[in-house]
């Protein structure tokens, strides 16, 4: 009964680590040139939304995926937008003189591959992910 | 571009493109030309520079084209009781952005009824500073900050509405109310855990033509041709508060202008009819007309909500042949609430219920009334309906229905008279619109 327990709690705990690593959680990574820099939430969304422009000196270069779980989800914790109202948020203030429109390429692998050419680069990823990329959210 | 491009025949007068091309990119860049012309490799270096210019230089623009009818004969924006598609906007816009420093331009066209005549002109053209994110300063051809939407007011790609609630929002005043000449600071500031605040505080002034919706709306007292209008400057502000309940925004944007005038002629009855008309010259001075504005945005989900509520106020001083024939408080209120759903990724619906009510009581004061003439009360209700189809990621196509109650917001010139007295109390609108979006 015992080892029935035991059997049941460790497959359990393999499942569990196996999901973990299949999703782990979105971050803001940058390019390897903000090595250094931690962004605390107020600071993620300010830069995600157009209000903080320069990281470490450099022009925030903000790369994003036509669409993507990792962004999607990120977008709705961090700042409560769907993808579609980000875009339009940029929308208005690129359209108007307020601000540089994120760069937008297919997939989220393409916006970390860019984003890891690009200086000044910031991009949301799966912390899996990220190799080659700056980490910039605080845990 | 694939590589294949790269390597085509050049095309005749392509090469002079490129080269042009590449002297506007190397001059973004501070790359001086002629280090590209003289080089051995001219033609890779071009390229090399285009490729980097438009990777560092954004462009964008939209193009769109409505139509607009209404029953009865009450004409509102254009000759809408015949159905007309004078109803289009295009721009076209640049960027370029490196450290603390951007600049960009947008070239601009529209034709709402009369207004605009597909003439181009700078829409916006800055050059932004910021330091840090509670500062920045921004300069040249202006969006004005006013309220929730002012800066996108020709962005159909960013709502459902093919015309945002015109009590706010006048469509004809649209070059008066998008931008302005001069200088502007702005910032965030973060408030910890009560979210931050969003401010602008700008002056300037707005040049405005006799022949544009904003001379139409400020000499709407009398039937006149104005002959000139200005003002001496324009000062203001808003401030957001993004409140720590995500979605949520609350603002007040403030502005007057200074010494505005109207100098312009016309004629009118000094007795009731068949007293003879005479001719007049006259201004229409203010010392500050001062516009309020309160707003409230919230977003949940695929739900957006929103509501403003303005007041604008001035007290005129009417001079008609040099003499300060009476000084006139004109205020006008107005207030909307919409909402809107994206279904899908190719549907989104709105709704929205505006009001306005002005002020015009020159008009009796002026011009007395005929036997048995009433005035009704300048007031407009709107409800509209809206439905926006995105075809792709670019194209897009709204419907739009609305119920209008109330003979206001609608412009009695010497062009196109429509007295109070005569118009339609209450009156559908139909809308439509394609836009296309780069």
């Amino acid at each position: 009964m015992l080892a029935k327990l035991l059997r049941s709690l460790l497959f359990g705990a393999s499942l569990c680590s196996a999901g973990s690593a299949l999703h782990a959680a979105p971050a803001l990574a940058g390019h390897a040139g903000l090595m250094g820099q931690t962004l605390d939430a107020d600071a993620v969304k300010a830069v995600l939304l157009g209000k903080k422009v320069t990281l470490g000196g450099a022009r925030v270069v903000i790369v994003m995926a036509r669409t993507g779980d990792a962004q999607n989800a990120f977008l709705q914790s961090r700042l409560g937008m769907t993808t579609s109202q980000f875009q339009n948020h940029w929308r208005r203030l690129f359209m108007t003189g307020g601000g540089t429109a994120p760069r937008i390429v297919e997939t989220e692998a393409e916006a970390r591959k860019l984003a890891a050419e690009t200086p000044g680069a910031i991009v949301i990823a799966d912390s899996a992910s990220a190799t080659g990329l700056a980490v910039l959210t605080a845990k | 571009m694939t590589a294949s491009c790269l390597h085509e025949t050049p095309r005749p007068g392509a090469s002079r493109l490129s080269f042009l091309a590449g002297v506007i990119a190397s001059g973004l860049m501070g790359i001086p030309t002629w280090a590209a012309e003289d080089s051995p490799g001219m033609s890779d270096s071009i390229q090399r520079l285009w490729k980097k210019a438009t990777t560092t230089v954004q462009f964008g623009g939209f193009v769109s084209q409505g139509f607009l009818a209404n029953t009865g004969h009450n004409d509102y924006l254009g000759e809408t009781s015949q159905g007309t598609a004078d109803f289009r906007e295009y721009g076209i816009n640049a960027s370029y952005a490196k450290g603390k420093w951007r600049l960009g331009a947008q070239v601009f066209g529209q034709k709402l009824g009369e207004y605009g005549d597909d003439e181009l002109g700078i829409d916006w053209a800055t050059v932004d500073y910021q330091p840090a994110q509670w500062f920045g300063l921004r300069v040249g051809r202006v969006k004005t900050p006013r309220g929730l939407y002012n800066e996108a007011l020709d962005l159909d790609s960013v709502r459902p509405f093919v015309l945002l609630p015109q009590s706010v929002y006048d469509a004809r005043l649209r070059d008066f109310n998008a931008a302005f000449n001069g200088g502007m600071v702005f910032g965030n500031i973060g408030l910890k855990q009560l979210g931050s605040l969003d401010y602008r505080i700008f002056y300037g002034d707005i040049p405005i033509a006799t022949d544009s919706g904003a001379s139409d709306y400020f000499n709407n007292d009398y039937r006149s041709t104005g002959l000139e209008i200005e003002m001496d400057s324009v000062r203001g502000g808003s401030l957001f508060w993004n409140a720590p309940l995500a979605g949520l925004r609350l603002g007040y944007s403030y502005s007057s202008f200074q010494d505005l005038c109207s100098l312009r002629t016309g004629t009118f009855p000094v007795a009731p009819p068949p007293a003879p008309e005479v001719t007049i010259f006259g201004t229409k001075w203010t010392d500050s007309y001062q516009r309020h504005l309160l707003s409230i945005e919230y977003t949940k989900g695929d739900w957006v909500f929103a509501a403003e509520a303005g007041r604008e106020q001035a007290i005129y001083n009417v001079f008609i042949n040099g003499i300060n024939f009476v000084n006139l408080d004109f205020e006008s209120t107005s207030f909307y609430v919409s909402a809107a759903r994206r279904i899908n990724r190719w549907l989104e619906l709105g709704a929205y219920y505006s009001y306005s009510r002005d002020t015009e009581p020159v008009i009796s004061s002026i011009r007395p009334l005929s036997p048995g003439e009433e005035l009704p009360d300048l007031e407009q209700g709107d409800f509209a309906l809206s439905a926006r189809f995105d075809i792709n990621e670019r194209l897009l196509f709204k419907v739009e229905g609305h119920y209008l109650k109330g003979a206001g917001k609608i412009f009695d010139t010497i062009g196109h008279p429509q007295p109070v007295s005569g118009r339609d109390e209450s009156w559908f609108l139909f809308g439509a619109k394609v836009t296309y979006s780069f």
